[in-house]
């Protein structure tokens, strides 16, 4: 599916526009909110596919056996990894670019260019970043067992869209990924959309 | 009506106050200087241990099947024989590594078993890196939900357990209502990232201060409990509010504190636990290492929101 390029052209113009408010003095209340907005079409878009994806995955998950209430280790394990192979299955065809559209990709950099700016922005990062994350993101591929998720910022969360239940915003390094946290599974990334750290002036 | 809210440490013992077996303490109103980093209290505050009151554990950071690990819980298990607490409560990364199903055995069930055999409930909270699935584990008593509170089977205390990883806007709404809406007397939040902490591997997480700590102030939090970094440490009361930094659990990150201005008490030189017991408006705690040596003890009072 794609989307009118005029469409794209005021939707990126949008995002660079509002932007560039941010430079100003910030409130409390701005500093928690962003004024970078998204383009009411980049938001809908983005919404109606993260909840096609999300319906799709509530169909998948009701025709497995339903949890016990009081499940063991083995049932949650094998639960969790049942669901998994399904969605890989359903999502075969899946490529980068099918949930965050390339409009959206360029308002989350922007967004983060903005929120990870000033001395909260720069302790946020070193949040994102308090844990090693040795790993490339690949669409539909398990997120490794063994590599710690990464602890998001409220303020970032308060200004991404909202998801449906069962989808998660993380980041691998300065990729921000789009992950089914039931199914453990890599839905979607955008590379480097956290801007890097910017290098001292000192530095050689 | 606001209660002044004070930690009290081991100089209290000096005072006239019955406060444990053959202990006595002398009134005090002033907060009195506590142990320094390191430092086990010269005479450590003995828990009332009384019938009728909350008697509960603290740990974080353990799941990694370690002997210190199993050593430790080992410790939590000889200390619940002269201390019966009937809840523990977690500050997350419950397992790390793996978490096949036999990693719920080796890194849960078995070093804790005493406990679990003796009836202890347990409650957990998640780090980073908990999986979600975690939520299910009926012995983490979560039913299912990424973030709860309870009610504390004695006294008039509620538990807050947040996901500190994922502070979504939905989280935070929640933990405003809980907080603002429950009536306890003692309202004690745990989580595993810590708002305050000299740990220098993370240190304190500044963006979930700055989304949480207003609230916390406002509606009457007396107590943080924490992990992420793993040692112990006990932050100078912020705005009346005492954070703990309980995140030796298993790995031990050995000389990890920096001490800071926000330390009061620090401890990296062994694994730690906390046991507390709560009567009416005072908590009793008693930070306890591995080697059973009591390397941080106190007493703090509830406050109570300001008007």
């Amino acid at each position: 599916m794609f989307l009118a390029r005029s469409f794209r052209m005021a939707a990126v113009g949008a995002v660079v526009l509002t932007s560039g408010l941010a430079c100003a003095t910030k409130t409390k209340e701005q500093l928690e909110k962003s004024s970078v907005s998204m383009a009411p079409e980049v938001a809908a878009e983005f919404k109606k596919r993260v909840e096609a994806y999300a319906d799709s995955s509530r169909k998948l998950a009701a025709t497995l056996p339903k949890l016990p209430k009081e499940a063991t280790p083995q049932q949650i394990d094998q639960d969790q990894r049942a669901f998994e192979q399904l969605v890989v299955q359903e999502r075969r065809d899946a490529k980068p670019g099918d949930l965050f559209i390339p409009e959206m990709q360029t308002y989350v950099r922007t967004l983060l260019a903005d929120v990870f700016a000033g001395p909260l922005g720069a302790a946020e990062r070193k949040a994102v970043h308090d844990e090693s994350h040795p790993v490339a993101p690949v669409i539909n591929k398990r997120y490794p067992d063994e590599v710690p998720l990464s602890t998001m910022p409220p303020r970032l969360l308060a200004n991404l869209p909202t998801l449906p239940d069962q989808l998660e915003y993380r980041f691998v390094y300065n990729d921000l990924i789009l992950m089914d946290d039931h199914a453990h599974v890599i839905l979607d990334f955008i590379v480097d959309a956290m801007p890097r750290a910017p290098i001292p002036a000192s530095r050689p | 009506m606001r209660t002044r809210s004070f930690i009290v440490a081991v100089a209290l013992l000096v005072s006239g106050i019955p406060i444990g077996p053959g202990i006595t303490a002398r009134p005090s109103r002033t907060p009195v200087p506590v142990p320094q980093q390191g430092a086990a209290a010269q005479a450590p505050i003995a828990l009332p241990n009384k019938k009728g009151s909350l008697k509960f554990m603290i740990f974080g950071d353990f799941g990694d099947a370690s002997p210190e690990q199993v050593a430790t819980a080992a410790q939590m298990a000889k200390t619940r024989a002269t201390f019966p607490f009937e809840i523990a409560v977690t500050t997350g990364d419950n397992l790390l590594g793996s978490e096949r199903p036999q990693d719920f055995q080796k890194k849960f069930e078995t070093p804790y078993k005493p406990l679990l055999d003796a009836g202890v409930t347990f409650y957990a909270t998640l780090g980073n890196h908990d999986a979600q699935e975690q939520r299910y584990y009926k012995l983490f008593n979560m039913n299912g939900k990424l973030y709860y509170s309870f009610k504390a089977p004695q006294q008039d205390v509620r538990f807050f357990m947040l996901e500190s990883t994922y502070m979504d806007p939905d989280q935070v709404k929640w933990i405003e209502n809980e907080l603002k809406t429950s009536t306890e007397a003692w309202k004690i939040v745990v989580m595993h990232h810590p708002p305050y902490s000299s740990g220098a591997t993370h240190g304190s997480s500044l963006s979930l201060r700055a989304t949480l700590e207003p609230m916390f102030v406002k509606y009457g939090v007396s107590v943080v409990l924490t992990g992420h970094d793993h040692i112990y440490e006990r932050v100078k009361p912020q705005q009346g509010i005492t954070y703990f930094v309980i995140g030796s659990g298993g790995e031990l990150r050995r000389g990890d504190l920096t001490k800071t201005a926000l330390t009061d008490v620090g401890f990296d030189t062994d694994n730690a636990f906390v046991v507390a017991e709560i009567i009416n408006h005072t908590m009793y705690f008693n930070a306890i290492s591995r080697l059973a040596k009591i390397v941080d003890s106190g007493i703090i009072t509830a406050r109570t929101a300001p008007k």
